[in-house]
């Protein structure tokens, strides 16, 4: 059940009920509620009688406009939140115990207010190994996925992943069969994925989590795609990059932004079936890996402070 | 100043100048005309609930908010408010399955907020259009969210609906900004305590007695069904005004409504089965007191609202002093005496009993269903019924609740097992059931009790009181309890001579196209009996497991009835299905049938498979596939021709055996058994 503060959450940052909603990004929410925690308010707040964001110091006319509107399509936005629950689908906001901390530490303001969840939501606080790559892979490739993922699984590590074709499904897959868990945190159309088959029978033993930050119902845009990868990055303790291209596709433009904002620790997959892009992003910063049983013993190495190519990076 | 405004309106409302607010009234109307008020009004009906939220609307909407939605079960209820509203220059519209070309019409005047009232069934907040064309608009912009009849959002109430669970997660999901008001006439401790959880912790409750100091209330100790029968058709005639008589079941309502019709009174059947045209006509004419009496279900029990009935006769006691009290009360809410009479049957704790057991699904079909869908692509409900052994109604049960439970959910008439994990709720059902046990029990003990009637019925509403003084245990009977044995007689054999209707099947069960049932159709047809039932139905069971030989008693009985029935065109010759297990008991009967009738018995039916007994399989899909290749036919004569069997249970096995008749070249087909399951 949603209280009164995460029914908040929803009204404000979250474009449930219409899809066409203003809602509050991110940086925005992460503004607002910056407001907030200096006044010491409670987001439920919103919902008093009288409120006006006009009165509190610091928030912007433009925001508090914002905020405004939203208000006003509150009750279709909590009630499809709670609605939600028919397909299996729990809505978890920023201010819920069962979101996950990593988001909150490592996206900083970039961290999405509400996220999309069905299947076993303890795997999300877990330690888990981000597996990335392109959609298209070679033999050699797959065969890497499938055993960092089998490598993962023995070290009791679940397996995180974006749910796209190639890499993503190959380390999914490679991790079930080898009796793991899985998080996929997909871009697009979480609803439409409960149904796929599969889907619900691992739900049923408990073996997966799938979540979402865009609303269930949604279609694939690139920039949700974007979006998703950054939060693989974040929730993993150390993410392998399989086979990226080289300055082009999803993989490659997820891997340099999550080295830039070091979101996490990244390793680089440098043996057979390695991307055309994957020594760049060894040479940008990535921890090169040569075999998957390196992958617990390789997080030692990885650094910890930014590198000197970040920085160059940084200012280009 | 508030006061003078919420009066000025009262006056406006009630045509009254010198009304005043009952107690409670203006605490509601305050309580819901704040952002984020709760109330819940515990009041008998014709209290007036309506005031308060019809004034709670003037003022709110006066204060520029949205229209109030209006949560109502009852078709009549809406009726009535609607013209009740434009009293008070309000504007109510209501939306329902019976005015859907209306809709766009209504939801564009939503948008225009030019209406102040919305009244909506349970059922249209789970209806997809409904759900995605204008309900989110209206969640945004309700200023008042009014929940009628609100012990149905109760697990705990007598009456929970799965609709209401619904209800119940749009109010718990709502910014607290919405004001919301819960009413009922009927909920005790236990329920208010539900409600209250259920609406939050800042809700004012207004509780007011129970009592309806007109009201006398009898208990009649009579086991025999014809004896009923008869005691009303020799009471209801020297009643004043117009009454209800609750039955039960459909049936009995039919019944005992055909009894009394046949005994001149002017009497009407009205249960879940009528057409809602029909329902409407008889509530119109029972309030204008154009109708002596309704005999009902349950169907006709809440909110029903019409002050000048001046009596309700239960036929069978109900399983719950709650619901009993609710029926029993519509009496006397304008009059100066009105009579509440149990009349206890036989067979009341048996169907009280089946109520009970069947308000769950079990377990095991929940399992079977959730597996079908989780291994399927989604599933339509023909397609369910191939998957699991149950009857169509039972199943549409199952699936609404497993629905309200989040373990399924439906794309148009598609339904996908949810993502959600779900257990049977064990524990929860057990501890309804237990509940329901000590209802039943307790009314159990109202018929058996000395105490006062009343004082007894409002203690087990929570509402404590003095003997009334005007119930039979308090002071003499107040109406004769003996029975006319001549009626008596009269009413058991007019049990006995009843018509139990064949009614042809219409349509092959979805799956099944070979059966074409528009060109090869059954006649209407008739059955002796009720299987089981004291007299025919025992010797027809008798006959069927343990003589191996239908009675000649039978043959008399049936031939008398088919002549009675004289079908037209008149059969010229007869034949049976072949019996199952006992070798040619069907047979034998249906020779000396045609000896009695003086038509010819052809042997032309062949049972070529022995299939499963019918009364085995539960839904249609399963029982048309059991006999569909079960059975050849021979030859046929061109004439009308007389089915015999048995005993009728799905009806599948004379629809699939008449489709082969007429295949064969027969005339018109009308079947006819000894007894009815009445499980078809």
């Amino acid at each position: 059940m949603l209280t009164d503060s995460s029914k908040a959450v929803v009204a404000l940052a979250s474009r449930l009920g219409d899809s066409r909603r203003p809602s509050l990004s991110p940086t925005e929410w992460d503004r607002f509620s910056a407001v907030l925690a200096d006044q010491q308010l409670d987001v439920a707040m919103v919902f008093d009688d009288g409120f006006s964001a006009e009165s509190l110091p610091g928030v912007t006319e433009k925001i508090s406009a914002k905020i405004n509107t939203l208000l006003e399509t509150a009750g279709a936005a909590t009630v499809e939140a709670a609605d939600l629950g028919r397909f299996g689908i729990t809505t978890i906001t920023i201010v819920d115990d069962a979101y996950p901390g990593a988001f909150r530490q490592r996206l900083g303001n970039l961290a999405p207010p509400v996220i999309y969840a069905v299947g076993n939501l303890d795997l999300l606080s877990g330690d888990g190994v981000g597996i990335v790559g392109s959609r298209n892979v070679t033999e050699e490739g797959k065969t890497a996925a499938e055993e960092m993922a089998r490598e993962a699984v023995r070290n009791g590590r679940s397996v995180i992943s974006g749910g796209a074709r190639g890499v993503d499904s190959f380390a999914m897959n490679a991790a079930f069969m080898a009796g793991g868990t899985v998080v996929g945190v997909l871009a697009d159309s979480l609803q439409g994925r409960i149904r796929k088959s599969g889907t619900l029978q691992a739900i049923d033993e408990g073996t997966v989590c799938l979540l979402s930050q865009q609303i269930p119902s949604a279609g694939f845009t690139p920039h949700a795609a974007m979006a998703r990868n950054k939060l693989v990055y974040a929730l993993s303790e150390v993410t392998v990059v399989v086979a990226a291209d080289h300055e082009t596709g999803g993989t490659w433009a997820g891997a340099i932004e999550a080295l830039k904002k070091h979101n996490g620790r990244i390793a680089v997959w440098t043996g057979d079936g390695a991307g055309p892009g994957n020594s760049a992003l060894v040479n940008i910063g990535g921890s090169p890996l040569t075999s998957p049983d390196q992958l617990f013993d390789a997080q030692q190495d990885l650094p910890t402070e930014p590198s000197e190519q970040l920085g160059l990076l940084d200012s280009a | 100043m508030t006061d003078s405004l919420q009066l000025r309106l009262l006056h406006e409302l009630t045509q009254n100048p010198r009304a005043t607010f009952h107690p409670g009234q203006i605490e509601a109307i305050d309580a819901v005309t704040r952002s984020g008020g709760r109330a819940l009004v515990v009041q008998r009906t014709g209290w007036g609930k309506s005031a308060v939220y019809f004034i709670a609307t003037k003022i709110l909407r006066a204060a520029g908010t949205g229209p109030t939605v209006i949560v109502s079960p009852l078709l009549a209820l809406m009726r009535n408010q609607i013209e009740a509203a434009s009293r008070l220059d309000l504007t109510a519209h209501t939306v329902n399955s019976a005015n859907r070309d209306d809709w766009v019409n209504v939801f564009a005047a939503i948008d225009a907020d030019e209406i102040d009232l919305l009244l909506i069934s349970p059922e249209r907040l789970n209806n997809p259009q409904f759900r995605e064309d204008i309900l989110p608009d209206l969640l945004n912009r309700m200023g008042l969210l009014v929940i009628d009849e609100a012990h149905c959002i109760s697990d705990w109430g007598h009456d929970f609906r799965p609709d209401y669970r619904r209800l119940q997660r749009i109010v718990e999901a709502l910014p607290r900004t919405t004001p919301v008001l819960a009413t009922t006439a009927t909920a005790n401790n236990r329920v208010v305590a539900d409600i209250e959880e259920q609406l939050g912790s800042n809700l004012t409750v207004i509780r007011g007695s129970l009592d309806r100091p007109s009201l006398r209330l009898q208990v009649i100790d009579m086991p025999n069904k014809a004896d009923r029968m008869a005691w009303l058709a020799k009471t209801i005639p020297t009643l004043p005004g117009s009454g209800i008589v609750y039955t039960l079941t459909i049936a009995d309502a039919k019944r005992v409504a055909r009894f009394l019709i046949a005994k001149g009174i002017d009497a009407e059947a009205y249960t879940g089965q009528s057409e809602t045209e029909d329902r409407l006509d008889i509530e119109d004419r029972l309030s204008v007191n154009a109708l002596k009496v309704v005999v009902a279900t349950s169907a006709l029990a809440m909110g029903y609202d019409n002050p000048h009935i001046q009596f309700v006769v239960h036929f069978q006691v109900p399983g719950s002093p709650v619901a009993y009290y609710q029926q029993v009360g519509r009496a006397g809410r304008a009059v100066d005496t009105a009579y509440g009479v149990a009349l206890s049957g036989a067979e009341d704790v048996r169907i009280q009993d089946y109520f009970i057991e069947t308000a769950f699904p079990s377990e095991e079909v929940t399992a079977r269903i959730l597996d079908a869908l989780g291994n399927s692509n989604g599933l339509k409900r023909s397609e369910l019924l191939e998957h699991v052994n149950m009857q169509w109604s039972r199943l549409d049960g199952t699936l609404k609740l497993l629905e309200v439970e989040q373990a399924v959910y439906r794309e148009g008439g598609t339904f996908f097992r949810s993502a959600a994990a779900w257990t049977y709720p064990r524990e929860r059902v057990e501890s309804v059931n237990a509940a329901r046990r000590r209802e039943q029990q307790a009314m159990a003990d109202y018929v058996t009790t000395d105490a006062c009637l009343m004082s007894f019925l409002r203690s087990e509403l929570d509402d404590p009181s003095q003997p009334c003084g005007r119930c039979s245990n308090c002071t003499d009977d107040p109406l004769d309890p003996t029975v006319d044995p001549k009626l008596s007689g009269d009413a058991h054999n007019f049990i006995r001579l009843e018509p139990i209707v064949i009614e042809p099947r219409k349509r092959p069960p979805y799956g099944i196209d070979r059966l074409d049932l528009k060109t090869h159709r059954l006649e209407e047809g008739h059955a002796l009996s009720r299987y089981g039932d004291p007299g025919w139905g025992e010797l027809v069971q008798r006959g069927k497991y343990q003589a191996g030989r239908f009675d000649d008693e039978l043959v008399m009985a049936s031939a008398k009835l088919i002549e009675r029935w004289n079908p037209s065109p008149a059969p010229t010759w007869l034949t049976a299905v072949p019996s199952h297990r006992v070798e040619g008991v069907v047979v034998d009967f249906a020779r000396r049938l045609a000896d009695a009738l003086g038509i010819e018995f052809v042997e032309t039916v062949e049972r070529v498979r022995d299939n499963s007994e019918q009364k085995m399989m539960h839904n249609s899909y399963q029982q048309a596939r059991n006999v569909l290749d079960a059975f050849r036919v021979q030859a046929a004569r061109s004439d009308p021709v007389l089915l015999i069997d048995d005993i009728v249970n799905s009806r599948w096995t004379l629809t699939v055996i008449g489709n082969l008749l007429m295949q064969a070249g027969s005339g018109a087909v009308y079947p006819f058994a000894l007894a009815d399951s009445g499980k078809g």
